[in-house]
Formats: C-alpha cells, structure tokens, sequence
C-alpha cells in the first residue's frame, strides 16, 4: 500500500473527477487539495477525512512518511501541476512510496468539448500540449504546425493576455482559438481577443497545412 | 508407451480432449470383448483417450474390481479423473498407483501432472525426477518451469530436446513458454509450426488463442473449427469459438457456437451460467434466467448461480421477490449485502443502497471488495443533488475510461444515471453489470459479419428516440482513436440529433508510463505537456520527433512502419535512452516495459497494436 497518493481531479471539478481517485482520496487519513476552485475544493471536502492546504512539496512528503497522504490536483498531475511533480520527485528522492492516479487531462477534456478527433483517417496526426507557464518560458516549445492546447488553472490574466498576444503573433492574422472555461460555454476568437478566466484550456488548431487535418466538427 | 500415450500426459495438464485420437478409435476397434482385467484397461485407456470418460471410469472400475493390485489400473483411472477435472479423484489414484509400483515412471509422470494442475510445482518435480528418464518428461518438466514463472529455464531446457527430436506438442509447448516470455508473435509462429506437423485438437486450439490475441481472429476461428472437427465430441472448441465471437462483438455467433457447447455438455452448470452471460449482454434476460434456473437445479449447493439467478430477476425489475428471497437467506455474505445494495440502486434508493455496499465490502476482500465499496461511492455520487441542465441534448456519448469502471468521470456517471436507453460497446461482464446499477434498457452493440463500420452506427442512431435520452458507452477516450464515436459523431449531424460528449482518461495522458518514467527519470524534467503522434504520421515526418519533449506516441502500425520509425528514433536518442511501452490493448491487462532504444525494434515488434509508447525527454527542460 502506498503511503502517498497524487490524484488529478480533471480540468472541471467534479465533473471531470473519475471515481477511482475519489475513492483513493477518501481513503486517505489527511488529503492536501492543491486547488483554486472553491466549489470543487468544497465538494472535495464532502468526501475527505480531512482536506489541508499545502505549504509545500516538503510538508506533503513529512507527512506522507506517516502513510494515508492524498495529493489533489487540478487536472492531471503529470501534465499540469508542478506541485504534483515536486511532490513526486521528493518522495521518489525520500523513498516514499506512491502512486499516481490516472486522470483526465487537458488534451481529454478539450477533445470532447470540441468534438475533436485523434486518430484514424478522421482525426488529428498530431497534437502538442502546453502549459502557460512552460510557454512564457520557452516560447519555442509550441510550433504553429501541430495543434495546440494551451492551459493553465492559476494563470493571472496578464500571464494568459502576454502568452496569448505572443502566439497570436506567430500564427496568420485571424487564427482562431476555443476557449473552453469551467463552466460549458465556449468562446471562440482569435488568439489576442480571447478572455480566458484563471482557469482555462484553449484549443489552437495548427496553420493550415495540406499534411496535418484539421478537426472535423464545429 | 509411445508418443502417442505421452501426449496424453498433456493433454491432462490442460483438461482437454487428448490427441491421436484416430489411433485411440482404432485402438478400440481391435480390442475385443473380454472380462478380463487386461482387456478392461485397454478398453478404458481407449474410451479415456477419446473424451468418453463416463464410459471410461466405468470400464476401470470393473477392471478394478477384478484386479486391484495393478499400478496401471489406477493410474489410468486417475488420468481419467483428471481428464474429467476431478483432481481430487484423480490424485487419490494416483498416490494408489506410486504405492503399488513407486519404481514405474508413468505413474510418476501422471502424478507430476495432477500435482501441477493443483499448482504444487515442487511436488511435481520430485515426481518427475522420480519418473525417470522418461523423454515426454521434457513437455511436463518445461511447463512446470512456466508455471513457476521460469518460463526461461523451462525454454533452456525444452530447447536442445526440441532440437533433438522436434515434434508438434514440443513446438506447442515452447510456444506457451514464449507466452510466459511475453512473446506472442515467437508463440503464435511455434503454433504455427506445431499445427502444421501435428494439427491436434489441443494445438489448434492453443494456436486459434494466440491468433486470437494477435488480433487475427477469423484465422483464430478457422483454427478452432478444425479443432471442432477433430473432436466432435467434444464442447471445448465450440466454447473458444464462442469465447473468440464474444470478444470481437459478434453476439449472435457468439451465442450460437455457446449453444453448440451446452448442446454437448447440457449438464455442466458452468457452461450453462457463461450462456446466461450472453443472453444478459443481448438483453435476452428470460433466457438468462431459464438457464441459470437450469444450472441452480444441477448445482443446487451453489451459492454463486444462485447469487447469478437472483441478479437476473433484480434486472428484470422482480426487486420485491429478490429482497424477499435474500430475507430468507438464499444467500450468504457478502452477496446479500451486495445484491440488496443493487436492488436499491436500481430502484432509485441510492443513499440507502451505500450501506448495503459498504457492508458487502467489509465482508469480502480483493477485487469483489473493492466492486462493492466502488458502488457504495457510486450511489454516493449519484444520491447528491444534480446540477439542472436546461437543454439536455437527446444522446450522449460516456466513456468508463481506462481502468473501467472505476475510472469513469463524475459527469459520465450522471450521464448514464439519466439516459433511458445505454448502448454497451463493451463486451466486459462487469460493464454489463455496472451498468445494471442504472435505470436505463441496455443494449448491446452488435457486430453483424462484413458489414461496414458505419453499419453498427445507423443501428444505435435508429434506436435514438425524441425524449428519450440514449448513452452510448466506451472505453478509454471516445474521440482518441475511435473510429465508432467519430461515425457516430457523423451521423448525428447528417441527422440532426444533439449530442454531447464527456472526457475520459486515454492512453494519452499514459498515467502508468508518466509515473515510472517519474521513478527511473525523476531528474529530467522536461517542458509541463506532451506531444502525442501517430506513429506512421511521424515516422514519415521525422522532423517533428523533438527529443527535448515528452512525446506519446500511438503505435497501431505495420511491421513495416514501426522499423521505420525506430530507425528514426535511433538517430535523434542515444542507444541507451529508455523508451516506455503501455501494452496489451482491448480488455486484456495492460502493462508497462522499459527498453533501451537499442532494443526497441525488437521489443516493439513483439507487442501489440494497440501498444502506446511514451518517449521522456532527453534534455532538461523548463
């Protein structure tokens, strides 16, 4: 039995939340719950022993030597939550055992709100997806010929308004964007004009090119 | 002996219809009518040999009667027994036979092979050790070492006698080593070999499920009804076949070769319950019923069909009479917690239904604990207040995820908690029974033989109704490499029916393979994100394989293909770079191996298409 669990709680909480890590997390003795939303983090608490906030990747591990330790993340640990990863890398170097949840991630959750494909004769060959954060750093990471999801749960609007004036640059005037937030409605613009709250995926089909699709729906 | 007899030996190990089975029938044509005890052992060995083993067990009972002081007697008899699947009978004769005559090496070969199908590996080989210098020793021996998981050393030492005297059953039996190597395509070629010198039933049976599990399920059927011919007598085939139909979605083929197994066993409660299970799928429910009626009547001490029956009338909406019954104590814990559980699940009772999980739960253990307490969370989850949707569209597309159920989502699961009509396109048992928690008809998705893709589609679109919301359910991610849901998508538009779609875990997000890459490669961090490719897109565009990004990459790709891809990963990562392989597609167990880029070719061959491969970083990254 492991002595720390991180669990991705999806893109949209609850609704994206699977079951098995809910079940994991109400398990735990003391969950740490690494999330902005406060309805989720409320809903969450509804199913918890106890639900703290985390100090730190360091704290999370002390405790987790203890056993019965839950990591709640937005999204999917791997893809999104550098909380996550510290946590993970400390408990690996501190030979805590742990495991990790699978869970919806960013590409998912932007695949079925925007009927897009991957796969097959119908969908996408490619697909690349970015955190704000890793693009503010290294702008290079995304290339404009692959479609991008872009996404971030605490993005401050001048980090979304920065990352996306930077992009809208390098794809042709008038590419679009859909804007998926937490709640169902989608907006769609072009990459500068978009609006995204602090919590927010976006989905960037590449420049056109006779090699790459682009998705079939809406 | 001869080789013949020695066949016989494995055949024992796998409980199925023995090989040379013309020579047995020829056998039995010479042996003439006679009282004697001699003749009565031949005349049993030959009835035994053939599948006939009531007629069998009684022609050495009389044998015995007449003589009890013959090691052959009881040994043969106990072969008998375990040809049957009565080990218990079995072993009884057997450890008569090693008293009477511990010096003679068949019954000490038999007796290595009771022990191994009771799973005592080291009993089997003192017996074997025992048996002496027996050559079909060989075939027992090797398969010991792969039940004991030293599918190496069994290969070790089968090999120099496969090189020395190669036959069909030694190819067969190095094939199922292979299987324990993880070698499937080595296995499936061995079989191949083995069925070309020496087609028995128990070969082609064994080849038809690795060309099965290689995705080549119409060789695997033909295969099997060659099996079926050779042995007319016997259910064993027909089951595969069933088993083989069930899998590829083919319901009614499936159901009709089911039929052909009962028609041969109509006694075995075992056969007759896996029948109900199809008629479930198929929403035949007073089928599924006759016959676990049926199958309670031949086994009434058995609390699991009983548990079976119960569950069927609890679909068929008789929830008064099963709770009545379970008051009465038709059944013992955990099953009565758990079916009262279900019941009021099913009723819309949901917060009550929690509890009854939750004790079914504390009463069991391993998976059936984990089915339960998941429930209980299900009927939690379903019991809070559901957000209101003000258009609600008139079908909608689910998905359980990986590791389903468990994995479903919190909106998926309130989705189907509120459709009237679920389409199944899983074949799984326990989706069919997760899906009995809901309210909603479920129906099958059936394939029909050379009928297009889209066919299936126009069928579940046909059976969408104005205000009476459909779900269809899948696994993993409906839009990541489903062709169904995107055919469904498609004909949703042409005619106009709102749809909408929830996420679900995929192999892209390759949760497993992120987290050992964690663990082997906790100091490359490369940038937060991934790339995900087609394998054959990349491999024709080589530019776009960065090694400075994570990159997932879906492997459903020829032979051909997959060279020319590692060819590319070779020039852009270093020999001893590790690559992460998410395997075993379809409902099968899915795993994770690590291999050196050097070795990857190789590795990547060997596994299936639905393999996904996830390649970390090389440098480090924001």
């Amino acid at each position: 039995m492991e002595k720390l669990i991180i669990c991705g709680l999806g893109v949209r909480v609850p609704e994206e939340t699977t079951l098995e890590s809910l079940q994991a997390l109400a398990d735990c003795r003391v969950v740490y719950c690494d999330l902005e939303d406060k309805k989720g983090r409320d809903w969450l608490k509804g199913y918890c022993r106890a639900l703290k906030t985390p100090a730190s990747a360091a704290a999370v591990v002390a405790d987790a030597k203890k056993g019965g330790v839950g990591l709640a993340v937005w999204g999917q640990p791997q893809f999104s939550s550098r909380l996550a990863r510290d946590v993970e890398l400390a408990a690996a170097k501190a030979g805590v055992e742990y495991r990790v949840f699978g869970a919806i991630s960013p590409i998912g959750s932007v695949f079925a709100r925007s009927i897009s494909f991957l796969g097959g004769d119908y969908g996408y060959q490619g697909i690349q997806a970015y955190s704000v954060q890793t693009l503010l750093e290294d702008p290079k990471a995304a290339r404009v010929d692959l479609p991008l999801v872009l996404y971030a749960e605490k993005a401050s609007p001048a980090e979304w308004a920065a990352i996306l004036k930077r992009l809208g640059a390098s794809y042709p005037k008038g590419h679009q964007g859909r804007l998926f937030g937490p709640a169902d409605a989608e907006q769609r613009g072009e990459l500068a004009g978009l609006k995204p709250a602090h919590a927010a995926v976006i989905l960037i089909p590449p420049v056109e090119s006779a090699a790459l699709r682009e998705p079939r729906r809406r | 002996m001869n080789m013949t007899e020695g066949r016989g030996y494995l055949t024992c190990l796998i409980g199925l219809p023995p090989e040379g089975r013309e020579d047995w029938a020829a056998e039995l044509k010479k042996i003439r009518p006679a009282d004697d005890a001699a003749t009565l052992r031949r005349r049993g060995r030959a009835l035994s040999m053939l599948g006939r083993g009531p007629e069998a067990l009684a022609a050495f009972d009389r044998a015995l009667a007449l003589d009890d002081k013959s090691a052959e007697g009881w040994a043969w008899r106990g072969e008998s027994h375990l040809l049957a699947g009565l080990r218990e009978p079995a072993r009884r004769d057997l450890d008569r036979a090693a008293a009477l005559d511990p010096k003679w090496p068949w019954g000490r070969l038999l007796r290595a092979v009771c022990l191994l199908t009771e799973g005592d590996t080291d009993g089997a080989e003192k017996e074997l050790a025992a048996a002496g210098g027996l050559s079909e020793a060989a075939l027992v021996s090797a398969l010991l070492e792969g039940q004991r998981g030293a599918a190496q050393k069994g290969w070790d030492a089968l090999n120099p006698v496969l090189a020395s005297r190669p036959s069909g059953p030694l190819f067969a039996v190095r094939a199922l080593l292979r299987l324990g190597l993880g070698d499937l395509p080595g296995a499936l070629a061995d079989l191949n070999e083995a069925a070309e010198r020496e087609p028995s039933a128990w070969i082609l049976m064994q080849q038809a499920d690795a060309l099965n599990r290689s995705g080549f399920y119409r060789p695997a059927l033909e295969a099997s009804a060659r099996a079926a011919a050779l042995v007319p007598d016997s259910h064993e085939p027909h089951l595969q076949r069933a088993n083989i139909y069930f899998d590829q979605a083919f319901y009614p083929e499936a159901l009709e070769a089911m039929e052909r197994a009962v028609k041969l066993r109509p006694d075995d409660a075992g056969l007759l319950s896996r029948r109900a299970r199809f008629h479930l799928l198929l929403g035949r429910l007073a089928e599924a019923e006759d016959g676990l009626r049926r199958a309670c009547a031949l086994a009434p001490d058995s609390g699991q069909l009983r548990f079976e029956r119960l569950n069927v009338a609890a679909l068929r909406g008789r929830y008064a009479e099963v709770l009545k019954e379970i008051k009465k104590g038709a059944l013992s814990a955990p099953f009565d917690s758990y079916l009262t559980g279900y019941v009021l699940c099913r009723r819309g009772d949901r917060a009550a239904a929690v509890e009854h999980f939750l004790s079914a739960a504390r009463a069991s253990d391993a998976g059936f604990a984990e089915r339960c307490r998941f429930y209980a969370l299900v009927c939690r989850v379903l019991s809070e207040k559901k957000p209101a949707v003000k258009n609600p569209p008139q079908f909608y597309l689910c998905s359980v995820g990986i590791h389903h159920p468990y994995q479903i989502s919190v909106e998926n699961l309130r989705a189907l908690d509120s459709c009237e009509v679920l389409y199944n396109n899983l074949g799984d048992p326990q989706i069919s029974e997760f899906l009995g928690l809901f309210k909603g008809e479920v129906r099958a998705v059936t394939r029909v033989d050379n009928e297009p893709a889209m066919g299936r589609v126009k069928r579940i679109v046909a059976g969408i109704q104005r205000g009476r919301l459909t779900g269809f359910v899948t696994r993993i991610h409906p839009f990541i490499y489903r062709r169904i849901a995107n055919d469904l998508v498609t004909v949703c538009d042409e005619k106009k029916i709102d749809f909408q779609a929830f996420g679900a875990v995929s192999l892209t997000e390759v949760a497993w393979s992120l987290g050992v890459s964690a663990r082997e490669h906790g100091a490359v961090r490369g940038p937060f994100g991934a790339r995900v490719f087609d394998l054959v897109y990349l491999a024709n565009r080589p530019a776009l394989l960065e090694p400075g990004h994570p990159t997932v990459i879906y492997c459903i790709a020829n032979d051909e293909h997959r060279k020319q891809f590692c060819a590319v990963v070779r020039e852009r990562y270093a020999p001893d770079d590790i690559a992460f392989l998410l395997a075993g597609s379809g409902d099968r167990e899915q795993e994770v191996v690590s291999v050196a880029i050097k070795g990857l070719e190789k590795k990547l061959l060997s596994l299936d298409l639905g393999t996904v491969m996830y390649l970390p970083p090389r440098q480090r990254g924001s």
